[in-house]
């Protein structure tokens, strides 16, 4: 079995890149949502419009890009092999496109045809998924914290959107309307099970690996997650009970308890930034503290919302906007970043002798312009939560945002192609 | 028992810092400090690429029978680095803070992820195997410690 590893599993381009290009659509669609119907989005968390646009950001843009980037980073960082890639990920990456689009217009035209569509279409996505990486996941002979992480992360990604498409069968009618306080489950299994667990375990990897930084300790690594899956499945089953079934109880444990691992895995991360070995401030280095500055933020509002500090109202929208633009996005953008232009350049590497620095493709300025515009963009979007009217100049920046990541990855593309097809000429 | 993961990361860390030192003083525009820390980074480098390639992988591929697995994937990555401290130099020589700073990021994510396979599964794999076999084992382990000691002092 250790002999068989040969760490050449690295999928083809085409399996990584279908999930990158498609993503800004998505983020396009969402700014575009928010210019023609802000202030719906904006008035309240339960609108459909506000609905639409939090799941073209979730199940739209996050999942594609986390899914894009788990298949590349599968084989490579975690050992794990992954079951015909390239017809994996054409299915997968159908499944999802379809599902993501056809969850907003569900939403915006209450459409029980267009639910049970998006349920079907992104539980097979999610399904063909697992059951392709879950041999290699568990039988890795790679140690660690990260792997850990990954397979509770997949874990949390099924029950995800297991609540979800329960939640689309209330919504199109199949289902009583008490099911529909489970919404607070799927949050919490969204963004602080798949999301957040993913977010820590490629932390433990790519924050040392890229600003520089020491280790996270090992205890933490181990000790977090570990957190973050106990408060999941406590709070599940205090929701389980009579008592805690629409008592609140459930919904409180889960603010804090998640608040508490934001704050501590935001805190430890910028602890660990301030101690960087590497002099240099990149994007992605900026990228990764915005995200980490929002986490703070997103944990001192969970808090408050949790322990009756702060009126309910309002805080639905400001936390969406710093958790999925402030955190969520930040990192996927900085990340992005780095990993287009090294695959890209992994592939040239095999065909041409000398192919120009990853840095050419993909330049410095232009991570540092779309840093610039995001950050331009996270606080216009803070601001329509507290004027809905401002909402048309977020759109507006979110969806120039999705416009300037699509030609970016572009860009590092017609780079390529031109010294794939022309190897003899040597670029600088 | 993960004596060889826990020094071979060490030392890991040790040529990063020789690394960031070298990318700074170019940020800076200072070559000949650049000069003087690139040699640095490049002897530690080097020497930890050679370990590598003439002690550990050759153990592991004796112990496992499998030449064409992950050592030879390391072993072409190692070439890759090697080029790219080529460019370094080039940058160095011609004083080119743009092209220093583009080979710089090239090789420090190349570097960067290729450790982490290391970290993660080559080198657990190789204290779980060899570490079977005590007495080689120490012996082996001598001859690293031995080995990137005189790099770091040389």
């Amino acid at each position: 079995m250790a002999a068989e590893l040969s760490f050449e599993q690295a999928p083809p381009l085409s399996v990584p890149l279908r999930f990158f290009f498609t993503a800004p659509l998505f983020v396009l669609a969402a700014g575009l949502l928010l210019v023609l119907r802000g202030e719906a989005v904006f008035a309240s968390r339960w609108t459909p419009e506000a609905l639409a646009a939090t799941h073209l950001l979730t199940a739209g843009t996050m999942l594609q890009i986390m899914l894009g980037a788990l298949f590349q980073v599968l084989p490579v960082a975690a050992g794990a092999n992954v079951v015909q890639p390239r017809l994996l990920a054409g299915l997968v990456h159908l499944a999802l496109s379809a599902g993501g689009a056809a969850l907003a217009c569900a939403f915006l035209w209450s459409d029980a045809l267009f639910f049970h569509l998006a349920a079907g279409l992104l539980g097979l996505a999610v399904a063909a998924l697992v059951l392709g990486v879950s041999a290699g996941l568990w039988r890795t002979p790679a140690l660690g914290a990260t792997v850990w992480g990954l397979r509770g992360a997949m874990l949390a990604l099924v029950v995800t959107v297991g609540l979800g498409a329960a939640l689309a069968l209330v919504r199109s009618g199949d289902l009583g309307g008490g099911w529909m306080a489970l919404s607070t489950l799927h949050q919490a299994w969204g963004l602080g099970g798949w999301a957040g667990l993913l977010l820590v375990a490629v932390a433990w990897l790519v924050v040392p690996m890229f600003l520089l930084t020491p280790s996270y300790p090992l205890l933490f690594t181990r000790g977090l997650p570990a957190a973050i899956g106990a408060v999941l499945i406590i709070g599940s089953l205090v929701m389980a009970t009579p008592a805690g079934w629409g008592g609140g109880w459930a919904e409180r444990l889960l603010a804090i308890g998640l608040a508490l691992a934001a704050a501590a895995f935001a805190w430890a991360t910028l602890a660990l930034q301030r101690r960087r070995r590497r002099k240099i401030t990149d994007a992605c280095f900026r990228f990764w503290r915005l995200a980490m500055l929002a986490l703070m933020l997103v944990a001192g509002l969970l808090a408050a919302s949790a322990t009756g500090l702060a009126p309910d109202a309002g805080l639905g929208p400001q936390l969406g906007v710093l958790a999925l633009a402030g955190v969520f996005l930040s990192v996927m953008l900085g990340m992005l970043y780095k990993i287009v232009p090294f695959i890209l350049w992994l592939h040239l590497r095999r065909k041409v002798n000398r192919p120009p620095a990853m840095t050419r493709l993909i330049t410095e300025e232009r991570q540092l312009l779309h840093y610039r515009l995001h950050l331009a963009n996270l606080l216009a979007l803070l601001l329509a939560t507290l004027w809905p009217p401002t909402a048309v100049a977020g759109g507006l920046l979110l969806a120039a945002s999705g416009g300037l990541l699509l030609a970016n990855l572009a860009g590092a593309l017609r780079a390529y192609l031109a010294v794939e097809q022309a190897p003899a000429v040597a670029l600088p | 028992m993960d004596r060889l993961t826990h020094f071979m990361q060490h030392h890991h860390g040790h040529c990063d810092e020789a690394f960031a030192t070298a990318e700074a003083d170019a940020h800076r525009g200072d070559w000949s400090a650049c000069a003087a820390s690139l040699a640095r980074f490049r002897a530690d480098l080097l020497g930890h690429l050679a370990v590598e390639e003439e002690r550990i992988f050759p153990a592991f591929e004796a112990s496992t029978g499998n030449t064409a697995g992950p050592t030879r994937v390391m072993r072409s990555e190692h070439e890759e680095m090697r080029e790219l401290l080529g460019w370094l130099d080039e940058a160095l020589a011609g004083r080119n803070a743009v092209a220093f700073a583009d080979a710089a990021e090239t090789l420090l994510i190349l570097l960067q992820q290729h450790n982490m396979k290391e970290e993660n599964i080559l080198y657990p794999m190789c204290d779980r195997i060899l570490g079977g076999d005590e007495v080689a084992f120490k012996q082996l382990m001598g001859e690293v410690e031995q080995a990137l000691m005189e790099v770091a002092h040389g």
